[in-house]
């Protein structure tokens, strides 16, 4: 295993909150745009619950340019998924502020790991109606679908090697995809990897949702005593990791660096989370453990909260925080789903971003729409109307999923 | 910090009269699983009974599970749920039971595993992709024992559709019937079996480089033959040929006394080759 620290040499985003780092860097500030109903371009429904939909096109034209000099025809492109063209604009942002050199990328062992749920579901609604009815529908929503793997997808548009995996593990993939990748680096199994999550909006997670009775037909309140459940949002957040000597090498400097990942499962209920956060509490510990310098847990100046909107995940998170850092005082900590809406899949990649955002920042602006925190909880988080500066440059990215997963990333940002 | 990988036992089960094969004491918390949760838990309990009597999981225990689907069907049977009922009716268990890793959350809870638990895909062997990431987490010392699952299940919907993009357009093919199935490995760090382990089958070592832009290589310097190509398996989904040949080789060359196996597949896509110390003498090949 490399002794070699993990270091982030670019970030991209796209989501409700923004098209890019910097939009969201100033959503992080209070400038986000919101949640809408659910515009007509995605889809049609009854139901009343907002959205946080990214823009309708999600490739820009910067990207759009990049794509056309790589030789990637717009008629590969027409084929796509919305997750997969979210998935590629993340990535060439990053890729771009990484400096990379695309033409370099094909002597390199690009390793592509990649969180998601909607992304490696059956979501064409049409075609199944047909189907069932007895029809033969055209076949391209099938081949589309079985040829749709995103990380697959865009080690094609960006025509590399290494290895390529896509997670899913409900809402934790994305996170669960850095901590992976950050591994394959460490074991040399790539050069370089791009990594994070990505997911659209369909009409089918929306619904399910909706059936759970985990969704708020008001702006969601994350921690608050008011809150009452989630809005779906839509996005990809994805980083560029190389070991620190390679990038100093190319004559890079790190944003930042990963490092620590954990994982662990709360082996409770197929939807809730344990009640103490008891998987969450494991994760957390797992990821501090794994730093390789060492970290106390007094190191830990932010952390950016899972924090849906749910009362069952709110509670349980808070519960977990206070039990981890009992033995000391409790980092700030905040929800950032209040401007993104809840991603699922690619809710971890863009979280990391938003940490390592605010950690650059050297400051943390309040939970969105948290103006009372739940008077049961065993700490609070910071609330809207407050900032804080932070008292060092590491923090933790949180994630918790169906399934009972639990998955945690300790970043540092560069001074 | 870095760890043999033994292959404590390999189970397969074949989906097609599933319910026969679930056993007794795992009927009531299956009752809501569909077939993808209870191919899962099955393979997992069969994997866990193979530890000694005395053994029990211990804390650093994970699940890798690779599927190149997951649960298609119940994707599918909630969906008719939303275009029968409407909206505001669907089924919530069948959408929480669509989840690609609800499976993987089945066999934690049911299990009280803790450690990780990681649904993975690829448009390839997924299952060979758990295998490394594995196999990996227990050289490097992030785990004494990991359950690798494959679990697929094919569908009307995605057979069908084959059917007619081999054939044409034009031939409207009988969907065949649903086939499904799962293989389980139980991998344990030797530092933990030492040798009071039940009778295994072999190491494997994550060693080398990646073979080709979609799976792993996992090999030893050791090579010594080889065996199955992958390609004789009647039953079993077309996504679980690779991982049921690999399941049914590694035992038969162990039984052959081979002191090693290597094993290969090879696709229009790429290359992934496995290479298995066998464990005949029950002394754990360094």
């Amino acid at each position: 295993m490399s002794g070699d620290a993990v270091a982030i040499s670019g970030a991209g985003c796209i989501s409700a909150a923004g098209i890019d780092l910097a939009a969201h860097g100033q959503a992080l500030a209070g400038k986000s745009p919101g949640c809408v109903s659910v515009p007509a371009w995605l889809f049609k429904t009854s139901l009343s619950f907002p959205v946080f939909a990214a823009p309708e096109d999600p490739l820009s034209p910067e990207s759009r340019q990049l794509l056309a000099a790589q030789n990637v025809p717009d008629s590969l492109l027409a084929e796509l998924s919305r997750t997969s063209l979210l998935i590629i604009e993340a990535a060439l942002q990053a890729l771009t502020q990484a400096n990379v050199d695309f033409a370099s990328l094909k002597s390199q062992r690009v390793g592509i790991c990649l969180g998601t749920t909607v992304g490696c579901a059956f979501n064409d609604e049409d075609y199944y109606r047909s189907w069932r009815q007895g029809e033969r529908p055209d076949l391209p929503p099938v081949l589309r679908y079985m040829g749709g793997n995103i990380s697959s997808v865009l080690q094609k548009v960006l025509s590399v090697e290494g290895p390529v995996l896509v997670v899913t593990n409900a809402c934790a993939s994305g996170t669960d995809a850095i901590g992976i990748a950050k591994g394959w680096l460490e074991t040399d199994r790539c050069d370089l990897a791009i990594a994070g999550g990505g997911d659209a909006l369909s009409r089918i997670a929306y619904n399910g949702f909706a059936s759970l009775m985990l969704a708020d037909t008001k702006p969601c309140r994350p921690f608050d005593v008011s809150r009452q459940g989630l809005n779906l949002g839509e996005g990809a957040g994805v980083m560029i990791l190389e070991k620190e000597s390679t990038l100093k090498q190319r004559g890079g400097q790190p944003l930042g660096w990963v490092h620590g990942y954990g994982t662990a499962s709360d082996a409770w209920h197929p939807t809730a989370p344990h009640p103490q956060g008891r998987g969450l509490q494991q994760a957390i510990l797992h990821a501090l453990k794994s730093v390789k310098q060492g970290i106390a847990k007094t190191d830990i100046a932010l952390i950016n909260a899972h924090g849906t909107g749910t009362p069952s995940n709110d509670a349980a998170e808070t519960a977990a925080i206070a039990a981890v850092f009992a033995d000391g005082p409790i980092p700030p900590f905040v929800s950032t789903k209040g401007i993104t809406g809840h991603t699922l899949g690619a809710a971890g990649g863009l979280e990391a971003v938003f940490t390592l955002l605010a950690l650059q920042q050297g400051i943390t602006h309040g939970a969105c729409r948290c103006n009372t925190p739940d008077p049961d909880f065993p700490c609070s988080p910071v609330l809207q109307n407050e900032q804080v500066a932070l008292a060092g440059r590491m923090g933790i990215s949180q994630s918790l999923a169906f399934g009972g997963g639990n998955s945690c990333l300790v970043l540092e940002a560069a001074s | 910090m870095s760890d043999g990988v033994f292959i404590q036992s390999i189970e397969i089960v074949d989906g097609a009269n599933l319910d026969s094969v679930v056993p007794q004491h795992l009927l009531r918390d299956l009752r809501r699983a569909d077939d993808f949760i209870k191919l899962a838990v099955v393979a997992a309990d069969a994997l866990i009974s193979s530890l000694p009597t005395e053994s029990s999981l211990p804390e650093d225990t994970g699940i890798f599970l690779g599927t190149t689907t997951g649960s298609l069907d119940t994707n599918f049977r909630f969906l008719d749920t939303l275009l029968d009922d409407g909206e505001g009716q669907s089924s919530p268990t069948l959408f929480s039971h669509s989840v690609h890793n609800s499976a993987a959350g089945y066999v934690a809870r049911l299990f009280n595993i803790r450690g990780p638990a990681l649904t993975v895909t690829t448009s390839s062997w997924p299952f060979l992709s758990a295998l490394a990431e594995a196999q990996v987490a227990i050289a490097t010392g992030q785990l004494q024992v990991a359950l690798v699952l494959g679990v697929e299940e094919d569908t009307p919907l995605i057979d069908e559709a084959r059917s007619r993009a081999m054939a044409g357009d034009e031939q409207l093919a009988e969907p065949p019937a649903c086939r499904k199935g799962a293989v389980g490995w139980l991998l344990v760090a030797d530092s933990v079996t030492g040798k009071n382990r039940n009778p295994g089958l072999g190491t494997i070592v994550l060693k080398e480089r990646l073979v080709d832009p979609v799976d792993y290589l996992i090999r030893t310097e050791t090579i010594s033959s080889s065996t199955e190509d992958g390609s004789a398996i009647g039953w079993c989904p077309d996504a679980l040929k690779v991982p049921v040949s690999l399941s049914k080789a590694v035992p038969s060359a162990s039984g052959m006394n081979m002191p090693c196996l290597e094993w290969s597949v090879v696709a229009s896509f790429g290359e992934a080759r496995v290479v298995v110390e066998l464990d005949n003498d029950g002394e754990v090949t360094p």
